[in-house]
């Protein structure tokens, strides 16, 4: 890792101890508020990618990347909603009519924007019109946004469009729970066009290493948590940390980590960079959170521990960023370099 | 050797699947679960059903698998009144079992055990709670941490330290009590905030002095340890019950979404196939090993060993095919029930002995073992 890159986690780092680590169980409990929205777009979060002529800050991937790791291993809500203002929100925006208009407001912070995206992945039937025109929006990121991207009804095109919650669902969502997910109606008076679903899509299935990087920061949050648990909770007169199951669960893991982050930025461009630290990433996240939580034993299944978090947001970003069988086969075809893995 | 229930086991098996279903609602086990609020409507509706049957072993750990299979919360919060209930049924005295327990047993009390302090849960002689013998009575001071049934017991089974500790014989000195909430001194409050099962009432208890009449201690002075112990080889059975439950309730509502809600010809993809038989088998081990266990100890034979690896290897099928169950159903398993199932199931992997606790003692067993000559 360059010396740029350390020092843009550095900062990100100081900008999270200051700004997110005293509230983030407050942010769990009630959500990410407007003032860390505006003092992420104040430090260039927000827009990280985007072009600087609409409010954005135009860094190279890598530094985005540690942007992504180092806010998600706090907060991992706090690190998809960066992830879905610029992979998604920006990159669908930028080449269109609507950008002079909305994405200096959005990446300001004045307009918030949520995602509705959950029908790219595989099958699922995520809306349906209601009777005054307006379109039902199932299972909506950051539901409680002033502003929606979706795809429309027909299933063809991402629209922007005003909406309101539908409906309290009367349930908390598994993951991210600093945005939530709920349903949403959406005003179609005022949508407006913004770019074909496959393009949308292309961003999803282009921003493999960012997810991937989320994941780690995650896996870091989580196993940074068992190993200083692990050294000050004693049971039968040892420090956990001496007992040689955990031990060696807690290091392994961690050593699996360092190799993820030095996978992730090192520059070399291989092709499959991104798909390959996904997949790794993916079933690492799985694996380091649960072992983290079980670390804490009784006190890791309440949430003032702040470990368990990390176990659902893993399983959150595994269901919602990371599209499964999908991604496996983009892999496989990759490795085969033919079709594979469809039976 | 008979893998079979019996036919009256296979009616009341279908009996309690059929009050589940239709009580335990999506909707009910929702609310409760957003709420944190245990059901006791439920919990007496269960009992007017007959689908607690506290004289049957057998019926208790059918029901409870099939309760925990389409609500782990719900199937929990009802039959967990009686937790702790075999430490009084096997050591306590006459007074104790009239005065007590059968008012849980007609459902007219609610009990809990309280055993973990906030220093350990795992290292259960290292607890400090005291009990200090004073007259006719004994005066506990200390705390006890994530006690099921918390605020809502009438009493609880409760472990203290009637002697110091001294180096390695530290589990020597302590005893079980029967503590009632109403006694003064005793203060409860809620732990919120838990990732599942969260229909359960969970709650931090303090002792200030708290007078108990000696009349209240159970057995004798001295064998507490040796009690809970005990109590916690019958227990497990019926966690590895709660957790195969968790795990075929995962299974059947991923099966479910897979011919109904899936895509057309998920279920034909071998990746999916492999992965659903991977879990049915786990579920079907674990079940085994249920039965073994529940055989064993039913008959008053107990086996440890046994018990230890059905309780382990349950939850960790509990986990794994929850995991699994949100991996094959995606957003609609994220959005529907099936998220439950995978917060609810981690649970099944601390309490009541740890996986690694469950570990050490299979062990510590077959170390034991191994030195006799079979
Ligand atoms: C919702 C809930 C309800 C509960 N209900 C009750 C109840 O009704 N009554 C009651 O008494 N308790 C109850 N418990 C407590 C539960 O039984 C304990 O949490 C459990 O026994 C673990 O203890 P601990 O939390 O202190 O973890 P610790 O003992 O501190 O263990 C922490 C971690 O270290 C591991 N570990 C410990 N020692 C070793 C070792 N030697 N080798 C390897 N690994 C080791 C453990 O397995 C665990 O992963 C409940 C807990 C929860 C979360």
């Amino acid at each position: 890792m360059n010396d740029d890159l350390r020092l843009m986690k550095e900062t990100v780092r100081d900008f999270s101890i200051k700004n997110i680590e005293n509230t983030s169980l407050k942010i769990e409990r009630e959500g990410i508020d407007r003032n860390l929205i505006k003092k992420l777009s104040e430090q260039g979060f927000l827009g990280a990618t985007a072009p600087q002529k609409y409010g954005g800050s135009e860094l190279d991937i890598l530094s985005y990347c540690a942007i992504l790791e180092e806010l998600s291993s706090f907060s991992p809500s706090v690190g998809v909603l960066v992830y879905l203002y610029n992979s998604i929100g920006a990159k669908a925006f930028e080449n269109t009519s609507l950008a002079e208009e909305y994405l200096p407001k959005i990446l300001s912070g004045e307009i918030t924007l949520g995602f509705g995206y959950g029908d790219i992945l595989e099958g699922f039937e995520a809306e349906s019109r209601t009777g005054d025109g307006s379109l039902l929006k199932r299972d909506v990121i950051f539901p409680g946004a002033d502003k929606f991207m979706v795809i429309d009804g027909q299933g063809e095109d991402v629209i922007f469009a005003s909406g309101t919650i539908r409906e309290s669902k009367n349930k908390k969502s598994l993951g991210m729970r600093g945005l939530g997910i709920s349903d949403v109606k959406l005003d179609m008076a005022q949508s407006r066009k913004v770019c074909k679903k496959s393009e949308l899509e292309k961003a999803l299935g282009n921003s493999s290493l960012e997810i991937a990087s989320i994941l780690l920061g995650i896996i870091k949050g989580a196993l940074d948590k068992a190993i200083e648990y692990a050294k000050v909770r004693t049971t039968f007169d040892h420090y956990l940390k001496d007992y040689s199951p955990i031990a060696f669960s807690l290091s392994l893991l961690k050593s699996e980590e360092e190799m993820l982050r030095s996978y992730i930025y090192e520059s070399d461009a291989n092709p499959r960079k991104g798909l390959n630290a996904l997949l790794f990433s993916e079933a690492l996240s799985k694996r380091a959170t649960k072992q983290a939580l079980q670390t804490h034993g009784g006190y890791g299944y309440l949430e003032d521990f702040g470990v368990e978090k990390f176990y659902r947001d893993a399983m959150a970003v595994s269901t919602i960023l990371f599209r499964g069988k999908k991604d496996r086969k983009r892999l496989s075809d990759e490795v085969f370099g033919v079709n594979s893995g469809f039976l | 050797m008979d893998f079979e229930l019996s036919d009256e086991l296979k009616d009341f098996k279908k009996m309690v699947r059929e009050f589940a279903l239709s009580e335990f609602t999506s909707e009910v086990a929702r609310k409760h679960d957003f709420e944190e609020s245990y059901p006791d409507d439920l919990r007496k509706k269960s009992l007017e059903k007959g689908i607690i049957d506290f004289a049957s072993p057998w019926k208790t750990m059918v029901a409870i698998e099939e309760l925990c299979r389409v609500d782990a919360g719900l199937g929990i919060s009802v039959t967990v009144p009686y937790f702790g209930a075999e430490v009084i049924m096997l050591f306590g005295n006459d007074m104790q079992k009239e005065k007590y327990l059968s008012q849980v047993n007609q459902g007219k009390k609610i009990m809990g055990l309280a055993v973990t302090e906030p220093g350990g849960g795992s290292d259960v002689a290292a607890n400090k709670t005291e009990a200090v013998k004073s007259g006719d009575k004994y005066i506990l001071n200390g705390s006890k941490m994530f006690i099921t049934n918390g605020q809502i017991a009438d009493f609880f089974v409760m472990l203290a330290r009637t002697s110091k500790a001294e180096g390695e014989k530290k589990h020597r000195g302590m005893s079980t009590f029967i503590v009632e909430s109403k006694f003064k001194g005793f203060s409860s409050s809620k732990l919120e905030g838990k990732l599942g099962v969260r229909a359960t009432n969970t709650a931090e208890l303090i002792l200030n002095n708290v007078e108990v009449p000696s009349e209240n201690l159970i057995g004798e002075e001295g064998k507490g340890f040796y009690y809970i112990m005990t109590f916690f080889n019958i227990s497990r059975v019926f966690v590895a019950a709660q957790a195969i439950g968790v795990a075929q309730g995962a299974l059947d509502r991923t099966l479910e979404y897979l011919k109904n809600n899936a895509p057309k010809g998920e279920m034909q993809n071998e990746y999916v196939q492999f992965t659903i038989s991977d879990m049915a088998t786990r579920i079907e081990a674990a079940r085994l090993l249920m039965y073994k266990a529940a055989s064993y100890l039913f008959q008053f034979k107990p086996n440890p060993t046994i018990t230890s690896m059905a309780k382990g290897y349950a939850s960790e099928a509990a986990v794994f095919a929850s995991e699994k169950a949100m991996e094959l159903t995606g957003m609609y398993g994220l959005s529907g029930d099936i998220e439950r199932y995978f917060r609810d199931a981690k649970i099944m992997e601390i309490w009541e002995g740890t996986s690694e606790v469950e570990k050490l003692i299979i062990a510590r067993m077959l170390e034991k073992e191994s030195d006799s000559s079979e």
